[in-house]
């Protein structure tokens, strides 16, 4: 397995969607391989920030605007 | 969250709004790239939510329908507005993306919100469905097989857009904050 190889099949291997044989051979590839452990370790840390992150608020008059759209209540509303 | 009868979609799609509306929100804003955008995307999918609620299958999940329109309604406003955004796949190859330096971390108490804002700007590069599809695999946590469903694609396709998406993410990381430190 060269370079290019294993950039193909890095997300289907972080993903678990890999066999067991193929993982071995990534996992072979990996432990001699700097750059490519590198891409792996930022692909992860990359997760880990976004897991990280709250999420943005639905602004406050958005929600209000579908709560009442949800009630049925009568209105001029945007977007539909 | 399933719906039980048709009757109760007014109620379902309230606890729905009430249990996650802050994901969906943050699905139509990687999408748009625009806060006010987003909502407008969110408001409308309620819209649509109701006016085609005969159409919703009850044996799929309510959250599911509800992500699949807020993209869609996300991707038409970005459209209508004639928004620029990568609608088409650039040429970069995997080998090319892979040659960005890792990401430098920044440190000290604003590195959080430094990494978060190169993040958002980072963004910018994807096509509108590897944005939701890293949004909701990867901030949100659903499994590929949700977002799948959610987005109407095959779990392969899935992974091959989260691929190019985590790719071109990391590379342009690299370059935001590279230049941040010099």
């Amino acid at each position: 397995m060269n370079c290019d190889d294993l950039l193909a099949k890095l997300t289907d291997y972080t993903e678990g969607a890999s066999d067991a044989d193929l993982c071995g051979e990534i996992e072979r590839h990996l432990a001699g391989c700097a750059p490519c452990e590198a891409v792996k370790r930022d692909l992860l840390e990359l997760r880990r920030l976004c897991r990280s992150c709250d999420p943005p608020r639905l602004p406050r008059d958005a929600r209000a605007r579908i709560e009442r759209l949800l009630r049925g209540e009568k209105e001029s509303e945007k977007g539909s | 969250m399933s719906v039980s009868s048709r009757t109760d979609i007014r109620e379902d799609l309230e606890q729905a709004l009430a249990a996650y509306g802050d994901r969906l929100f943050a699905l139509a804003r990687r999408v748009t790239g625009d806060p006010d955008l987003a909502a407008d995307a969110v408001q409308a999918a309620f819209v649509s939510a109701l006016e085609s609620q005969d159409s919703f299958r009850g044996d799929a999940a309510l959250s599911t329908w509800l992500h699949r329109i807020v993209y869609n309604k996300s991707v038409d406003l970005l459209r209508a507005r004639g928004r620029e955004v990568a609608l088409e796949e650039d040429e970069r190859s995997e080998h090319d993306l892979a040659q960005a330096p890792s990401w430098e971390r920044p440190d000290g108490p604003l590195a959080q919100a430094e990494l978060t804002k190169a993040l958002g700007a980072a963004y910018a590069d994807l096509t509108p469905v590897q944005r939701a599809v890293f949004e909701m695999r990867e901030e949100e946590g659903q499994t590929t097989e949700e977002v799948a469903a959610a987005l109407g694609l095959g779990p392969g396709a899935v992974r091959l857009h989260l691929h190019r998406a985590r790719l071109k993410l990391r590379a342009r990381l690299s370059e935001i904050l590279g230049e941040a430190k010099r």
